[in-house]
């Protein structure tokens, strides 16, 4: 092949090239000046760069601190080069990596509309099924850890009455996991809820004991519970978060550092997805639930009856608020009255800055289409139920036992 | 083509698309690798940038390799996890003198913050001789031949000036860093010159002060006592504090500070550019607040109506502004511009060499 002439030489020792031209050489390329011969081998090469109308080609040097350069001006002498270049590299995955950043934006596009969705949904499928090889012990460690941060302050009910009739409908729900400590605790605090702590343990606060209206209603809250920690729910909530950043992060920070704004916006978009697989745990919960119920033969409409609870439940909190509110504006008026210097201020000046939280921002999915799923589930699964306690005065009485120990 | 005389400014010449090009491939292949190939798409961005800034005809190249990146990051996680097991161990080790764990804890917490103290001026001075040394201009190395010391003397007697003269002397500090800083960079042989002085910039450090007292004021005399009867009133109620109107103008003070902020770092760019020398000639920065803020609104608008597509578009569109407002004397005489040969290091400042990269990490975690 002929000489080709333009070529710039730039030795690192000076900022002023120096002009000669190339020739091909068996195993690499000789560049020539007035002054100079020099031969580089196709593996001194570290890199080539494309710019609108010109190509580096960057080579490898022993000198620290220092680097060479030739710069071409013609892409054919470039193209071949760079052919030589790459059949003369061993490591296929740079090469690979050099081959798909030379493609034109066009093709990256299209390969990028392909793969990289597929690739998010397998990374992402991945670590949501990695979940199984952390091992069972790590619930127990965490569960225990969380319960010494969080509740071990907490009075519990030391009723032995109410404990022993709670723990009988524990007792009689099936549990899967041989591996687990199940177990359940009554907490007296005034909450409605219930937690499930990975690894076994079971919290229950006795305002939502007291507010139920059979021992049925607490066996569906306790079998939901139980559902959470069989399915190890919060280790899978974890290993999802995880993946979710770890691609958030490959993906903008591979783009670099400029685009790191973006990790933000991400950030709330991924805690709305996650509070829908949120939402998705409580659905799973809840058919397990009553699938555990019925195989204990449990009457699942109690389950039932607790979300009618739930929702009077909340009910009552919002029109409590409600009525605070109406009651801080009253004596806000009031005030406003009986304060004459001060200038009179519109009504629209003072609106306060609510803003509506939606069904999307919850974590649980809503209670009426809770209803309906396990309606559905029941008459597909009728049997016969005993009842968990004959007389339901009795749970009336015994269910206040642990407050009247405050 | 530049807007001043005999002066010829920095140019970016890369395209967005080349850049969006590089992001996508570098997301595709750091998910393949689970990750890895993130030091070397860092790398990639950076040499893009370097490599498509044009200056009096030469261009920037930047010389780090992902191996390097990747390597530095190992060196750089064990050694932060050598010095959180420390810090995280002397609760415990002072547990067995019976101090409490209170105590314990605090005493952590400011072995912390000293470490950091002293690791500052070593991990700037490493970070900035791994950078330069792999950054070129027209193949000739850029040096940085600062030494921790002196970084030490101005750093110690900075802070605590600075606090002392509650702020005041926050002008000085930053000229004399500048100075160590440029005066210790390098292009090959010769070194760049700094001739700013606090007493010129501290003009803008006072309207600083002004607002921050006018805030303060009104924080104090008008929205906390609000704040505190809401809050007495919530609590009385077993209510949350609705966000009242007059929260509206409180939020709008912090956006004179946004303004501020942005007047004061292009008033400190020109600045520091203007009093900047390589060779005999100062450089020149015709950066203004108005196109400074309108190329800001284009690059938004772009990411915006593109739904972050044109994101790339959009950091170009700023970085080509900012860069391309800095200027040199078109007599500059680049045939001069000869490598330096190594120079004669300290023990210190070689192992120093040797430790950049991961300091250079290290230096990039911290932020």
């Amino acid at each position: 092949m002929s000489n080709f002439n333009n070529v710039e030489y730039f030795d690192g020792k000076t900022a002023m090239p120096k002009k000669g031209s190339l020739s091909f050489l068996p195993d690499g390329i000789g560049f020539e000046s007035e002054s100079l011969y020099l031969k580089f081998e196709y593996t001194e090469i570290l890199n080539i760069q494309e710019f609108s109308d010109t190509f580096h080609i960057e080579l490898k040097t022993s000198t620290k601190g220092a680097s060479k350069k030739l710069k071409i001006f013609d892409k054919k002498l470039k193209d071949e080069i760079e052919k030589n270049w790459l059949k003369s590299k061993t490591f296929t995955g740079n090469k690979a990596a050099y081959k798909l950043h030379s493609f034109n934006l066009h093709k990256v596009l299209l390969i990028s509309a392909v793969t990289l969705p597929l690739l998010i949904f397998i990374i992402l499928s991945l670590f949501y099924k990695s979940y199984i090889l952390i091992p069972e012990k790590f619930d127990i460690y965490l569960g225990r850890s969380v319960y010494e941060q969080m509740f071990s302050d907490f009075k519990k009910c030391e009723n032995t009455t109410l404990n022993k009739e709670i723990e009988k409908i524990f007792h009689m729900l099936p549990k899967e996991n041989q591996e687990f400590n199940y177990s359940i605790e009554i907490i007296k605090y005034n909450i409605f809820n219930a937690f499930a702590l990975p690894g076994g343990k079971i919290i229950i606060f006795n305002e939502l004991i007291e507010k139920s209206k059979s021992p049925e209603n607490i066996a569906g809250v306790l079998a939901h519970e139980l559902s959470h920690i069989e399915k190890r729910h919060a280790i899978q909530q974890l290993v999802r978060t995880l993946g979710f950043h770890f691609v958030i992060s490959m993906m903008i920070g591979g783009a670099g550092e400029e685009f790191e704004i973006l990790e933000t916006i991400s950030e709330v978009g991924g805690t709305l997805l996650f509070l829908n697989y949120s939402r998705g745990f409580e659905e799973e919960a809840d058919e397990i639930a009553v699938e555990k119920l019925i195989k204990a033969k449990i009457n699942p409409l109690g389950f039932i009856d607790f979300f009618h609870t739930l929702e009077n439940v909340l009910k009552q909190a919002s029109d409590k608020l409600k009525d605070t509110k109406e009651n801080n504006e009253n004596k806000e008026n009031i005030q406003k009255n009986k304060d004459t210097t001060m200038p009179k201020e519109k009504e629209n000046d003072k609106k306060p800055l609510i803003i509506n939280i939606g069904e999307w921002l919850s974590s649980h999915p809503d209670t009426e289409k809770r209803i309906k799923k396990i309606k559905t589930q029941i008459l597909n699964n009728e049997k016969e139920y005993k009842e968990l306690i004959n007389d339901i005065k009795y749970w009336e009485k015994i269910k206040y036992q642990c407050s009247s120990d405050l | 083509m530049s807007s001043i005389d005999g002066y010829k400014s920095l140019n970016l010449d890369g395209k967005g698309s080349e850049l969006l090009k590089i992001s996508i491939v570098n997301t595709i292949l750091s998910i393949i690798t689970f990750g890895i190939y993130y030091f070397w798409a860092k790398v990639r961005v950076k040499k893009f940038f370097h490599a498509n800034t044009e200056l009096l005809g030469g261009r920037f190249d930047y010389h780090v390799t992902g191996k390097e990146k990747f390597i530095a990051f190992i060196k750089a996680s064990l050694i932060m996890s050598g010095v959180f097991g420390i810090i995280g161990g002397i609760p415990y080790f002072l547990s067995y003198f019976n101090i409490s764990p209170l105590i314990s804890q605090i005493a952590g917490v400011i072995f912390f913050y000293l470490l950091i103290g002293l690791a500052a001026p070593l991990l700037t001075v490493a970070s900035r001789r791994f950078t330069l040394s792999r950054t070129s201009w027209n193949n000739i190395h850029f040096k940085f031949a600062g030494h921790v010391k002196p970084l030490y003397k101005i750093m110690s007697k900075g802070i605590l000036l600075s606090i002392c003269t509650l702020g005041f002397y926050i002008p000085w500090y930053i000229c004399e860093l500048r100075k160590f800083t440029h005066e210790n960079s390098k292009l090959g042989k010769i070194p760049f010159k700094y001739t700013g002085e606090g007493r010129e910039i501290i003009k803008y450090f006072l309207i600083f002060i002004i607002i921050l007292l006018a805030y303060s004021s009104y924080l104090i005399f008008s929205v906390f006592p609000v704040i505190k009867t809401n809050l007495m009133e919530a609590q009385q109620n077993q209510t949350h504090i609705a966000l009242e109107g007059e929260a509206g103008f409180t939020l709008l003070l912090p956006l004179l500070f946004i303004l501020y902020y942005i007047w004061l770092y292009i008033k400190l760019y020109k600045y520091h550019w203007e009093n900047t020398a390589f060779q005999k000639y100062h450089f020149r920065c015709n950066i203004t607040v108005s196109k400074f803020i309108l190329n800001f609104i284009k690059a938004v608008l772009t990411a915006v109506l593109t739904a972050g597509i044109g994101l790339p578009w959009s950091v170009i569109i700023m970085k080509r502004y900012l860069l391309g407002t800095i200027h040199i004397s078109e007599n500059t005489d680049v045939a001069a511009i000869l490598a330096a040969p190594d120079e004669e290091s300290s023990a210190l400042a070689e192992a120093i060499d040797e430790a950049g990269d991961a300091f250079d990490a290290i230096a990039d975690f911290l932020g």
